[in-house]
């Protein structure tokens, strides 16, 4: 026959095409391969080695200590602050100071939360680099 | 194939928080961390809510991944010092502590860290997208 268009080849399938499924599910997974390893953030934080007596730095006045106290509040080189205030006042104090150094010392009853926290806010306020402070072993009674 | 794709798929899925299965922390959230790309053999320091420590990396000897493996108070510090002592340049520690630990469990694994010759700690944390919900202190 001449009109016989496709007459045996007519086969029809009942397959999905599933070759733009496939294509779907690689991208997803090279997706989920490649942001697993990337997708972690962290905050840098130096820890000096202990210092002997002798080796006291004479720069010591100069540093910038926040300080998470037992009861709750913050202080900066002794200076009481608020959480509220934090970030205006490392403003204030980073603004002007090429170093961009400041320690951190956290009473042991504060929340590891928010020592992050605290970090967070002074990397904000353009602290660059961030120390703990060695612990003073006459202050880790714990609660 | 599709099959073999969607086994993959789901096997990805399953083990992703298998692999730290054992140990569980809501690691805290901050606004303006860095990214910091895995190392291959970089060493994690876990601290679960109970405070108890989990040391999560790959072996150089070895070249084998274990998950994370709980580590007694006693043995970390010796554990630290060993394998930092052969690393002269890449003297990281990463540290995934729960948000809810006082401080003075991390002072302490900071403490050992330093003893082993430690010099930058890396605080792991989720990056916070919105803005911060006002907290009740």
């Amino acid at each position: 026959m001449a009109i016989g268009v496709g007459g045996g080849g007519r086969n029809l399938s009942a397959d999905i095409n599933v070759t733009p499924m496939i294509d779907v599910l690689l991208v997803l997974l090279i997706i989920f391969m490649i942001t697993l390893p990337l997708s972690r953030r962290a905050f840098d934080v130096q820890v000096p080695p202990e210092q002997k007596p002798q080796e006291k730095q004479p720069t010591q006045s100069s540093q910038i200590v926040l300080e998470l106290r037992a009861d709750g509040s913050y202080a900066i080189n002794n200076e009481p602050t608020t959480l509220d205030q934090l970030d205006a006042r490392l403003h204030q104090v980073f603004d002007q100071r090429p170093a961009k150094l400041m320690f951190i010392k956290t009473a042991g009853t504060r929340k590891y939360r928010d020592v992050i926290q605290a970090m967070d806010i002074a990397r904000g306020a353009g602290v660059q680099v961030i120390g703990f402070t060695p612990a003073e072993p006459q202050q880790q009674g714990g609660p | 194939m599709i099959d073999v794709m969607l086994v993959l798929l789901i096997i990805f899925m399953i083990v992703t928080p298998a692999i730290t299965a054992g140990f569980q922390a809501s690691v805290p959230r901050a606004r303006n961390p860095e990214a910091r790309e895995e190392g291959e053999f970089e060493i994690r320091l876990g601290i679960d809510i109970d405070g108890k420590f989990y040391l999560d990396m790959t072996s150089r000897v070895t070249g084998q991944y274990t998950g994370p493996k709980y580590i007694g108070d006693a043995d970390l510090p010796a554990l630290l010092q060993q394998l930092y002592a052969s690393r002269s340049s890449d003297r990281i520690l990463y540290l995934k502590a729960d948000q809810d630990l006082n401080f003075a469990r991390v002072q302490e694994a900071v403490e050992i860290a330093r003893k082993a010759g430690v010099r930058v700690l890396g605080t792991i944390t989720e990056q916070e997208r919105q803005p911060r919900a006002p907290e009740g202190g």
